[in-house]
């Protein structure tokens, strides 16, 4: 024993003191909890028990039913209303980040203003709603004659009084929306002499075409469309629809097509009008388009577009005889200088295939009340502002200086404008160069209404008081109008009574004549909404000379014909970019890209290879307009000849979430209105592309693109897929090679043995396994219902309990990814930021795995939502030495946070790589922290934690099954991923119960499960998606 | 001595868990407070033998049992914001204060348990437990103390004794 320690003495005292040392870092705080009670109650609140109010989202203008659920007087969740018919009780990612919108930090907190010397300064002042109100008034009356008031484009009582408002104090309206798709509306003025967004009926078509509209993403009423498509697409016993895109750039709506014509930037309107001349031909009714198609040349339209006219024939014939069938376009994405031409060539195509008026309707529109001007009114409005010609400007919904091309032109001229007040909620590009703000109420807290679409008059609440000193707009208007001394025509004084003032004259009488208007009030607030189904008025008849007025040459683009043309499409997450500011949704992989936090610019494959560009190289692109530098990502779904730049990022304020993230895509072309339409021309440009060599980590969760022939995503061909379906689930066993079939749990029967699907591919594999000495793994039944697995040693399985599982039908998913949104709002999921998901750290509880196979028109796309497959012989639960990870009797992969001493073993373990691990405590500055669902335990750093199947959904059907004496029923316990999926593909339930739906799903001819071969038995069982063409019958 | 150090080791972690252990439950048998008002349960259900669920009424139907809003209180003791009976009680004077005032009163809780156990009030009292049995005899009580240890392993006891779920995922969530 030498002087001082050594080593083994050192390891002693380390082992020991260490043991003491975490045994001191836990421990309670000590501090005494205070109980606040109400002083007097709330009539609807039980304190732990929630409460649900129905209203409509406004975060888009598609308006879809909300149920949104508070806790304690605070929202919480944000769910769809299962009444609704626009979203089916389902919503987007947007909907479900609505809460974000509502608890943002960077909301304007009360009205300010500001002189207008200090303009150039951020000196903002608050003031009081008396005074600000006073300055508004004032600024009318001494600019009368001389004002404007910039709306979205608003439906229903705001839309009245707002009217109202303008016509008594002779103030101009201009209503605008970036994404207006004035060419559709130009086409249908034109062809049909109806000024209309048409309604689209994707849940009675058969075949669909898309000429670039994302009808899965932003498109007119995104969450309706999917529904309806999903339905009619989806194998569905013999019935399987088809999409076929015709799009030079696939975004998420293409990548679920069952055919890609990857056209020519510019030509789509040349392919529907070949389609349309091939219809014609052979009896479609062309009626006033005959003489048009005559002109028409398949061959050459072809072959301008750069497709084989055989694929165009196959694809017209399947349009004209495949049943009932849409075309819809363009959408942004292909909104170049001949839009107006595509959307006429789409309602030609429309027409002889004999949709207009059936799965094409003019009758009722999308938008209904009066639609949104064009891009060229707001030009306009900044000339004339520019000129000085505008005194007073009033600001309510859009964000011209961001959505707008040449910005400074824009903020130039506004500030020539003596008097500008907005409304915005947040300090953004345009409300930030105003001299007053008068922040609206966000749409939880506010009252209201919207008219979607024709015939749907939907109600927005407030479910809980407001957050901050916000007023609501309609209010200010009222007391406005008052103190300049103009006279509107209503009694009300608030904006409440002015829209039950309003339902009572004109929505009364007509929906509920039979009860006194206070009832009929109360029970259309409890249902959200009033719908009548429209008859299908006669279909218009198409006008020739509407017809002859447009030009069907294809567009040019500004700058060099051999770069690559400038794709700017629209953001399923950020919309036209108003939701950029909601952590959640920054937070969110894209679901093309997976990227989060930035922009990103989409070349081709070859381009990539040919400049040796990786995922993450940075790119500059110059455009006559502008220059940025984005990172790269290689995507298959595009053509050599185009780039991609997804719009909605890059702002320079709308609070931190959003500023300084990306670039807006805007800034890249030129303030170019469309002639035909007045549209602004998206697609404008061609851009120089040069390789900066930098490079930087990309925050991209999800790096794979391709399976490696892992067979997670799996799918067949169209004839199997309805075997399958005709068949029974065979039950697959570990990896020994050949199948057997499951007795018919119904009837006891021994259903047809032997054959069935053909053999796993991955038998093969391990067979080879074993003669390398790999494990041999036992025969058993294999099925998800034989449960618990035979031979397991541990856990209190009982008999008794259900088994929880899934059924998730590939068939279904779009990739949307909502899922994940709603997970992250039910689950208090840390944001973990762009750093850390560089580093691989994201926080997802469920993700989406997004693989690309094949490639060019044979490229097809695969979506699989990937949650913690609750294995029964989970390989997670065995290494976990505190016995925090362990299997519950109902079926269950626990999670227990509080046992979690975060050695990390059953995430290296798991094969899915489901389990997330809190590498930090993470922050939600206030208000943030209110959305907190109280269900669900926070987690600190230093805790494992992944999909519980919301477990904290199950005890409560559980605790209120028991109070009414039952038992939980099928379809009364929904996780929220599957609550919001648009598509309907994951399916919750008893596995164990033969007559759940989840149980006959799952025992589908389809069904498999993932990495089956590793013998995890899991509970959530795939349905394979059906990999088919418009060839195929 | 030879092993010196880790005797130094050993005793300090004895110590410093012996600590914790005293200190890492968050509320124990026998914690008092000061209460805003020294409400006395042994006046209340005691003598006036009001039930429990008069004032605690989310305890049937909710994980939370609920604390009786000001109004609850005001309902008997307080007419036209003055006291009803009792004028010289300190207690009902600043009750009727905190009515007037419109401000709810900041209870000290008693009974506590850590966020991350989910207790279901409502499935304990459909399953016929008094709420003597977790509570004491509240009913004798001038301030209410703590009289069980609400510690996990005293709960996981009276489960297996009634032979109802212990599995860690009914409560840890």
């Amino acid at each position: 024993m030498g002087n001082g320690l050594e080593r083994r003495q050192f390891l002693k005292v380390l082992g020991v003191s260490g043991a003491g040392a975490a045994a001191t870092a836990c421990g309670g705080t000590g501090a005494a909890e205070k109980l606040i009670p109400y002083v007097v109650p709330h009539e609807e609140i039980v304190p732990g028990v929630s409460t649900w109010y129905r209203t409509t989202c406004q975060e888009c203008p598609a308006g879809c039913g909300m149920n949104i659920r508070t806790r304690e007087g605070r929202a919480v969740k944000a769910e769809g209303n299962p009444l609704s018919p626009i979203s089916h009780g389902r919503l987007c990612a947007r909907g479900q980040a609505s809460l974000h919108g509502l608890y943002n930090p960077d909301r304007v907190p009360q009205a300010l203003a500001r002189g207008a010397a200090d303009q150039s300064a951020g000196n903002w002042t608050p003031a009081s709603w008396d005074d600000a109100e006073q300055r508004l008034a004032d600024a009318l009356v001494q600019n009368r004659g001389r004002t404007v008031f910039l709306t979205e484009s608003m439906t229903g009582s705001m839309d009245a009084l707002v009217d109202a408002f303008c016509a008594a104090l002779g103030i101009e309206r201009v209503r605008f929306e970036p994404f207006a798709l004035e060419p559709i509306r130009a086409a249908n003025r034109l062809l049909f002499g109806i000024d209309a967004l048409p309604v689209h009926d994707f849940a009675n078509a058969d075949v669909v075409i898309s000429f670039g509209a994302d009808f899965l993403e932003t498109w007119l009423s995104p969450i309706d469309y999917a529904h309806g498509f999903v339905q009619a697409h989806a194998l569905n016993g013999e019935r399987r629809g088809r999409l076929v895109s015709v799009s030079p750039h696939q975004s998420l709506t293409d990548m679920n097509a069952d055919d890609w014509l990857p056209v020519r930037p510019g030509t789509e309107h040349l392919v529907a009008l070949a389609l349309a001349r091939i219809i014609a031909d052979s009896g479609g009714n062309a009626g006033a388009a005959a003489e048009l198609l005559r002109s028409v040349n398949v061959e050459q339209n072809a072959q301008a577009a750069a497709v084989s006219p055989e694929r165009l024939r196959q694809v017209a014939t399947a349009f004209a005889n495949g049943g009932r069938s849409l075309a819809a376009g363009p959408g942004v994405s292909s909104m170049h200088a001949g839009a107006t031409a595509v959307a006429a060539a789409v309602a030609v195509l429309n027409q002889v295939a004999g949709n207009i008026g059936t799965t094409v309707r003019l009758d009722v529109r999308e938008r209904a009340g009066a639609p949104a001007g064009s891009y060229a009114d707001m030009k306009a409005l900044v000339a004339r502002m520019q000129a000085g010609q505008v005194g007073a400007l009033l600001v309510h919904g859009p964000n011209p200086v961001y959505a707008l091309p040449d910005a400074d032109a824009v903020a130039q001229a506004m500030g020539n404008v003596g008097f500008v007040a907005s409304f915005s909620s947040f300090l953004d590009e345009t409300s930030s160069l105003a001299h007053l703000l008068l922040p609206d109420h966000h749409f939880l807290e506010a009252w209201g209404d919207a008219q979607p679409r024709t015939g749907t008059h939907t109600l927005v609440q407030p479910v809980m008081t407001p957050v901050y000193s916000t007023k609501q707009t309609g209010d200010v208007l009222l007391s406005v109008a008052r103190r300049a001394g103009a006279t509107l025509p209503t009694q009300a004084t608030t904006f409440y009574d002015y829209l039950r003032e309003r339902w009572a004259r004109e929505l009364h009488p007509a929906f509920g004549a039979d009860a006194p208007f206070d009832l009929w009030w109360r029970e259309t607030l409890q249902t959200g909404f009033v719908y009548a189904a429209a008859t299908p008025a006669a279909a218009p008849a198409l006008d020739a000379a509407g017809l002859a007025q447009l030009s069907f040459a294809e567009p040019a683009f500004q700058g060099d014909g051999a770069d690559p043309v400038l794709v700017l499409y629209p953001s399923y997450r950020f919309y036209d970019g108003r939701l950029a500011n909601r952590p959640w949704l920054q937070e969110l992989p894209d679901p093309i890209s997976k990227f989060t936090w930035t922009s990103w610019v989409e070349v081709g494959p070859s381009i990539a290879y040919e400049l040796g560009l990786d995922t993450g190289h940075i790119l500059e692109v110059t455009t006559p307009a502008g220059t940025a530098e984005l990172p790269v990502w290689a995507h298959p779904g595009m053509r050599d000849d185009v780039i991609a730049i997804q719009l909605g990022q890059g702002h320079t304020a709308l609070g931190v979430y959003a500023e300084n993230r990306g670039v807006n895509g805007v800034k890249l072309i030129g303030a170019v209105a469309d002639a035909a339409s007045g549209g602004l021309v998206y697609q404008q440009v061609r851009a120089r592309i040069r390789p900066t060599g930098a490079w930087r980590r990309p925050p991209q969760a999800g790096l794979e693109a391709t399976q490696h022939e892992r067979d997670i995503a799996q799918h067949l061909d169209l004839e199997h897929a309805r075997e399958a379906e005709a068949a029974r689930h065979v039950a697959m066993l570990g990896g020994a090679g050949a199948v057997r079939a499951a007795e018919d749990q119904a009837g006891g029967e021994q259903a047809a043995g032997g054959h069935g699907v053909e053999v796993h591919p991955n038998d093969a594999r391990v067979t080879q396994l074993h003669g390398a000495g790999g494990f041999r793994p036992t025969e058993v039944d294999a099925s998800p219902a034989a449960y618990p697995p035979p031979d397991t040693h541990y856990g209190e399985y009982s008999e008794l309990q259900p088994r929880w599982g899934m059924a998730i039908d590939l068939e279904k998913c779009i990739g949307c990814s909502a899922c994940i949104t709603a997970c992250y709002a039910e689950n208090n999921i840390g944001i973990v930021g762009p750093e850390l998901v560089s580093n691989g750290r994201i926080l997802h509880w469920i993700r989406i795995e997004r693989y690309f196979e094949g490639e060019g028109e044979n490229l097809h796309s695969m979506f699989l939502p990937m949650v913690c497959q609750q294995c029964g012989n989970a390989p997670c639960e065995p290494v976990c030495p505190v016995y925090a990870s362990y299997h519950t009797p109902d079926g269950l992969n626990a999670q227990v946070y509080n046992r979690c001493v975060g050695t990390r073993y059953c995430a290296n373990n798991c094969p899915y790589k489901v389990r997330v691990y809190n590498w930090f405590s993470w922050e939600w500055p206030e208000p943030l922290n209110w959305q907190l669902n109280p269900d669900v335990t926070v987690r600190e750093k230093g805790v494992m934690e992944k999909c519980t199947f919301c477990v904290q959904r199950i005890r409560e059907a559980e605790n209120h099954a028991r109070l009414e004496d039952r038992r939980v029923t099928d379809g009364e316990i929904t996780p929220a991923c599957a609550q919001t999926c648009p598509g309907e593909a994951i399916v919750f339930g008893n596995i164990k119960d033969p007559n759940s739906r989840v149980a006959r799903l799952a025992s589908s001819g389809r069904g498999y499960r993932v990495l089956e071969h590793l013998n995890t038995q899991s509970a959530v069982v795939y349905l394979r998606k059906v990999v088919t063409t418009v060839a195929e019958g | 001595m030879r092993h010196r150090w880790a005797a130094i080791g050993l005793a300090t972690t004895v110590v410093l868990a012996g600590a914790v252990i005293v200190a890492a439950t968050q509320s124990s048998p026998g914690t008092e407070a000061i209460q805003p008002i020294a409400f006395p349960h042994d006046l209340h259900a005691g003598n006036s033998q009001i039930p429990c669920e008069y004032c605690h009424t989310s305890a049937d139907r909710s994980p939370d049992a609920g604390i009786p809003s000001v109004q609850v209180c005001a309902g008997c003791h307080l007419a036209a914001g003055q006291p009803l009976f009792r004028r010289d009680s300190a207690g009902i004077q600043l009750l009727a204060r905190y009515w007037n005032e419109g401000r709810p009163i900041p209870w000290v809780r008693i009974h506590d348990l850590p966020d991350h156990a989910h207790f279901p009030h409502m499935r304990h009292v459909k399953a016929g437990l008094e709420c003597q049995e977790c509570h004491g005899p509240v009913e004798t009580m001038r301030e209410v103390e703590q009289q069980q240890p609400l510690w996990m392993g005293w709960c996981i006891e009276c489960h297996r004794q009634r032979q109802v779920r212990t599995d860690c995922t009914v409560c840890h969530y």
